[in-house]
């Protein structure tokens, strides 16, 4: 009786360890013009356009290999290295095209510019919902937005409300929606209904992250979510 | 129920619970990172008189783990694995017999839940091995015997209610127990569903309390078994199975046993 008592508590403790979960987190990779213009001066100054990529599992990869394509080159000429410069009054779509290393895929991102008497900058916010991916009520609408100030705004709505029962609730800003190893953690979520903010620090431009991510920290999983366009 | 003076029931165990899934607030099912809950007790019971009993469970090694999460597409640690391990929250009762006819008996049990363990463990907090709170619970219990053909069974039921602090919501607690024996009482089979049903009335919960998991206002209908067989007059060894049928904010994974148990006579 001793052995069989021995065995089966044995069997229990070794079932009782830590062991490795296996997430799978692949995403699709994407690149995103990271200081897209409205219009460019004609004759004036050339403006270098540049790019974010994001690999397979969201992460940051520095100086990617892209190519510049400009849909009239009379009207906007780009360099292979991005350099663009308006040549004649109209619109041209500036493509930013990059084949991955890793799965050997092609991927674009686009920014139609009218070359004018001015260069203007995208003043651009992002509004969209967050949605919850799990059992608990999450949700409402937010706003991401560079204030006149240069800080970076993420703004929750009056709309927005998160179950108390959520253990461990973080708010991140990332490029994987499937984790969280490379994104930004901007806090333990302390509000849980109604209209509030976060100021982001300087070193992050709205155009770092594709997601709102709303994580349970202790279980290692998502809750709900923000697709920033 | 309510054993005679001088008799006693010793029951050394283990019990294991390893879950991928729990029971939301909304009593619906949602994946989480594998988390395990690991514990070895100790529970008796022992007869004073004919009439009173002293009861306690002390679970004197609770271990709480969660699994390394990996990535599957680069084999990158994505968060780390950790556990953490101490002595548990122990029960210390009393039961009282209130009335006992021919095969019908009736008792009281006044059970102290002492916060031994630990209300915050780990990295965040999160590795409970005790909710941190002393609470009472008040339960009466009835039990019967009888016969089906030649097979002798016995049924138990109980009604609770346990008070608890530290802006924990108060619970209601019943259930059941069915349970019958073969070969001269060598073999012991059982079953029994407990049910916990939140008052609501703590104003404790995730949000507020420190990093706990399942902080508050846990609710479940569990169904389980157990069986025994008994080497001699006094020893034996159990297994035991149990899991959640319903529930909200409760792991939603089936728990196992083990335990060698004496009976003093």
């Amino acid at each position: 009786m001793k052995r069989a008592l021995l065995f089966t508590v044995c069997t229990l403790a070794l079932f009782s360890c830590v062991e490795t979960d296996y997430v799978n987190d692949r995403i699709d990779p994407k690149i995103f013009i990271s200081n897209p213009l409205l219009e460019l001066k004609k004759n004036g100054a050339s403006h270098q356009f540049e790019v974010n990529y994001f690999n397979y599992v969201g992460k940051e990869i520095e100086n990617p290999n892209v190519s510049w394509l400009s849909s009239d080159p009379s009207v906007l000429a780009i360099t292979e290295d991005g350099l663009a410069t308006g040549i004649e009054f109209g619109t041209a779509t500036v493509t930013a095209t990059l084949t991955t290393s890793e799965e050997n895929l092609t991927i674009t991102n686009k920014d139609e510019v009218k070359v004018s008497m001015a260069t203007l900058t995208e003043s651009i916010k992002f509004i969209g919902t967050i949605i919850s991916t799990s059992n608990y009520e999450l949700g409402g609408s937010y706003v991401l937005e560079t204030l006149d100030n240069g800080i970076l705004r993420l703004s929750l709505g009056d709309d927005y409300v998160a179950s108390t029962s959520l253990p461990g609730l973080y708010i991140y800003l990332g490029n994987n929606r499937y984790s969280v190893a490379d994104a930004y953690e901007i806090g333990p979520v302390t509000v849980f209904q109604g209209a509030h903010f976060y100021d982001l620090p300087s070193t992050i431009s709205i155009y770092d992250y594709s997601y709102i991510l709303y994580w349970c920290k202790p279980f290692g999983v998502k809750v709900g979510e923000g697709q920033i366009q | 129920m309510v054993r005679k003076k001088g008799d006693g029931y010793f029951k050394l165990g283990a019990w294991s619970l390893v879950a991928d899934q729990h029971y939301t607030d909304k009593g619906k099912i949602d994946p989480n990172a594998t988390r395990g809950t690991f514990n070895l007790n100790l529970y008796a019971k022992y007869g004073l008189s004919e009439n009173w009993n002293v009861v306690t469970y002390i679970p004197f090694y609770v271990k709480s783990y969660q699994n390394h999460q990996v990535s599957q597409v680069t084999g990158d640690e994505l968060q780390k694995g950790e556990e953490f391990s101490s002595f548990g929250d122990m029960n210390l009762g009393i039961e009282y017999r209130l009335f006992k006819k021919s095969k019908h008996a009736f008792s009281a049990v006044l059970t102290l839940g002492i916060p031994s363990g630990r209300d915050e463990g780990g990295s965040d907090g999160s590795y409970q091995t005790g909710d941190g709170e002393f609470n009472q619970e008040i339960r009466f219990n009835a039990g019967t015997s009888f016969k089906i053909s030649t097979l002798s069974f016995y049924a138990k039921a109980y009604l609770g209610f346990n008070n608890r602090t530290e802006n924990f919501s108060d619970e209601f607690r019943t259930g059941f127990e069915l349970g019958t024996s073969f070969f001269q009482n060598k073999l012991l089979l059982l079953m029994r569903s407990d049910i916990v049903e939140s008052m609501r009335n703590g104003s404790l919960n995730a949000a507020n309390s420190n990093g706990s998991i399942f902080a508050n206002n846990v609710e479940f209908a569990g169904l389980g078994g157990e069986i025994a067989w008994k080497f001699t007059e006094n020893l034996g060894l159990s297994l035991g199975y149990g899991g959640a049928l319903s529930g909200r904010l409760i792991y939603a994974s089936p728990s196992y046993s083990a335990s060698v148990f004496y009976l003093l006579k």
